[in-house]
């Protein structure tokens, strides 16, 4: 079930120590929140049904559980210790990141029901990202900058043609 | 145990048509591939088919689901032993043995074993979900508002805890899930919580574009951040299982069917745990325990049958109590309920086909996996010289899109791009998302059970620590949660020669 069980990296407990403050503070606005919400007494219903409690044992059990994480990271040093996204992280796979990560938000949130045909946009998505992202593979391969683009088109008209038309004929689907 | 057979039989012969089949057999092939990449899980598979297929009719669209989760638990072994990389979490395992034999040009051997355990590990899983489910079932009736309080606590506990890393942060984001399933009207008064007068969000937090995020478009970021190289994969020898393989290994085929069966009927476990479990037992079982880790067939064969027999006991504690036993189980849940099945303790009573259909789907799905096993290797390897960055993203777009059909509208995309940069964020500082997201599931059960408790005994807290059940649950989560205080492991630690 896990994902996690393969990761070596590892988290500073300073990192650890910041959640925690994090955690507490989500977990206080939800307390907070649920404390400060209608009881609905107005209506007479059982005090153990008020919409608040739950929320707010919840709250509490984050608050503890992030007081418990604070003061297991600040045993470990955490308030001495580096942060280890300080110590090693690769600045082009910073870029590389911000880039996967900005441009499928651009597809998600901009190019996709906001007017532009959903095919168009599909399109242009695959396209911009293989391009851009494929592009050391292609070059160590010795494609030219042309060449890797057609490829890239190729599979962006494709994909976006084959997923538009199984989306509305096979799977009955209204696309954004 | 006639009865049984016949509701089996029946069921197996309604799918026995020319569209179910090919459905069945193309699943198991998707799911076989969405195993077989690294980075794209069994859950994800299994949350992106649930978009596809919301408007097909509930048997149609449940067969394709599990047909694909099958298939993708057991493609996960094709990476592992070629490219000593799990294709999903669950074939962590068969890397050790897997990828030693395929070292020593025994690939094909490898991949032939890993098909006979799938094979015989789902066969073994399916028998028990068939026999156990109406028993579990009639116990399941038993359980009231107090016992299903503590049986959904239970599953976020014992999922934090059991499925690797930190405990600790992994308790935190079980309750931040249960959190995030109170967002929106309350089940009893229809009170509008946390929606800050945003009408989508009073409508609360759909569970399906929580998953594909937290599954799809999570993975998808850490996918990208590894970089991996296109791999190089040589040649290897034939994949057809030897039957010598299977009498020579029967005992440790039997004990890893029925350790992965049981770890999938706990709550919130799942399938990687069975492997790693089948795999231990294995090895203090065998009088060859200097070959596991260096090419161990029993090792192998182990790891493969205890992750596939967990698939179906994962399925059992859906059915019957309404509480998926891993997270790919957790998305079936969630679209049979979107498919109007109603699992549960009253699913033996209401509809007990339902039950044998599961598992002739599972039949189905085997059926399709030891076809792609034996004939379709060499296909699945040119798959895992696709790179990364052209996968990626296509099935973002399936993502986006898959999550936008489920209701046609953008708050859907939009929550499923929140889970997905929180189950990153979350990953990178090593706290577990599964627990979150099984929060998310059981939220619902979590909260009416409190408080139906709670108004049925006035507010006295006695009945959910002195009826038998609820008592025995609640006994178990207080030692889980003693079992890892500090204290109680410097306890262990210093009676440890």
């Amino acid at each position: 079930m896990s994902i996690e069980l393969e990761d070596d990296e590892v988290v500073s407990p300073r990192e650890d120590l910041i959640a925690a403050v994090l955690w507490v503070a989500f977990g206080l606005a939800v307390t907070i929140g649920s404390w400060r919400m209608d009881r609905l007494e107005k209506l007479n219903i059982n005090p153990y049904e008020i919409p608040g409690l739950v929320p707010f044992l919840l709250g509490c059990a984050m608050s503890v559980l992030g007081v418990v994480l604070f003061i297991r990271a600040w045993a470990q040093g955490g308030w001495q210790a580096p942060m280890a996204s300080a110590t090693g992280h690769d600045p082009s796979l910073l870029r590389h990141m911000a880039l996967v990560f900005g441009w499928s938000l651009f597809y998600a949130l901009v190019l996709v029901g906001t007017g532009l045909p959903f095919m168009m946009g599909t399109f242009l998505f695959i396209t911009v990202f293989i391009g851009m992202l494929d592009r050391q593979r292609q070059d160590e391969m010795g494609r030219s900058a042309a060449a890797q683009w057609v490829r890239a088109a190729i599979y962006g008209s494709c994909w976006s043609v084959l997923v538009a038309l199984s989306f509305e004929y096979i799977f009955l689907v209204r696309l954004p | 145990m006639f009865d049984g057979l016949f509701a089996f039989g029946h069921s197996l012969a309604s799918f026995m048509t020319l569209e179910s089949v090919f459905m069945a057999l193309a699943s198991s092939l998707v799911g076989v591939i969405i195993g077989a990449l690294p980075g794209l899980t069994a859950t994800m598979g299994v949350a992106l088919m649930t978009t596809l297929t919301i408007k097909l009719p509930s048997n149609q669209a449940l067969l394709i689901l599990i047909c694909t989760y099958v298939g993708a638990i057991y493609g996960g072994s094709r990476s592992a032993i070629l490219l000593n990389i799990p294709g999903t979490p669950a074939s962590a395992a068969s890397c050790l043995d897997g990828y030693a034999l395929a070292r020593q040009g025994h690939a094909g051997r490898a991949m032939g074993i890993a098909t006979t355990g799938s094979v015989l590990g789902t066969l073994i899983g399916m028998f028990f979900l068939a026999l156990f489910t109406p028993l579990l079932g009639d116990v399941a009736l038993k359980f009231g508002a107090y016992e299903f309080f503590w049986l959904a606590v239970f599953g976020v506990i014992i999922s934090a805890t059991l499925t690797g890393g930190d405990a600790l942060k992994g308790w935190i984001c079980g309750f931040a899930g249960l959190f995030v399933a109170t967002i929106g009207q309350d089940g009893i008064h229809a009170f509008e919580r946390f929606s800050f007068d945003n009408r989508d969000l009073a409508g609360g937090l759909s569970l399906v574009p929580a998953l594909v995020g937290a599954f799809g478009f999570a993975e998808i970021l850490v996918a990208m951040k590894e970089r991996r190289p296109v791999p190089e994969i040589n040649p290897f020898d034939t994949v057809i299982p030897k039957l010598k393989d299977v009498f020579q290994y029967w005992r440790t085929i039997l004990r890893s069917g029925i350790i992965g069966t049981f770890i999938g009927i706990v709550p919130g476990v799942g399938e990687d745990v069975a492997a790693w479990s089948s795999y231990a037992a294995a090895k203090r079982a065998s009088k060859e325990k200097e070959k596991f880790g260096k090419g161990s067939i029993e090792g192998l064969m182990a790891a493969e049958t205890g992750d596939n027999a967990c698939v179906p006991g994962a399925i059992i504690p859906v059915l019957t109590l309404q509480i998926p036993g891993s997270a790919p189980a957790a998305v079936l849940m969630a679209a049979m309920l979107i498919h109007g099945v109603k699992p549960g303790p009253m699913i033996m009573l209401e509809s007990p086909q339902f039950v044998y259909d599961v598992v002739a789907m599972m039949l189905l799905a085997t059926i399709g996996i030891l076809i792609y096993g034996l004939v379709l290797t060499k296909l699945l390897v040119k798959v895992l010289r696709v790179p990364t960055t052209i996968i990626v993203p296509m099935i973002f777009v399936l993502c986006v899109v898959g999550t936008y059909a489920l209701s046609s509208r953008l708050f859907d995309v939009w929550t499923m791009l929140f889970f997905g940069v929180l189950g990153y964020v979350l990953r990178q500082y090593k706290f577990p998302v599964a627990p979150l997201v099984l929060g998310i599931v059981l939220g619902d059960l979590m909260e009416k059970s409190l408080r139906r408790g709670l108004v049925l005994s006035d507010g006295d807290l006695t009945p959910f620590f002195t009826r038998p059940i609820a008592g025995s649950i609640f006994a178990m989560i207080a030692i889980v949660l003693l079992m890892r205080a500090p204290f109680m492991q410097n306890l262990f630690k210093r009676k440890t020669p």
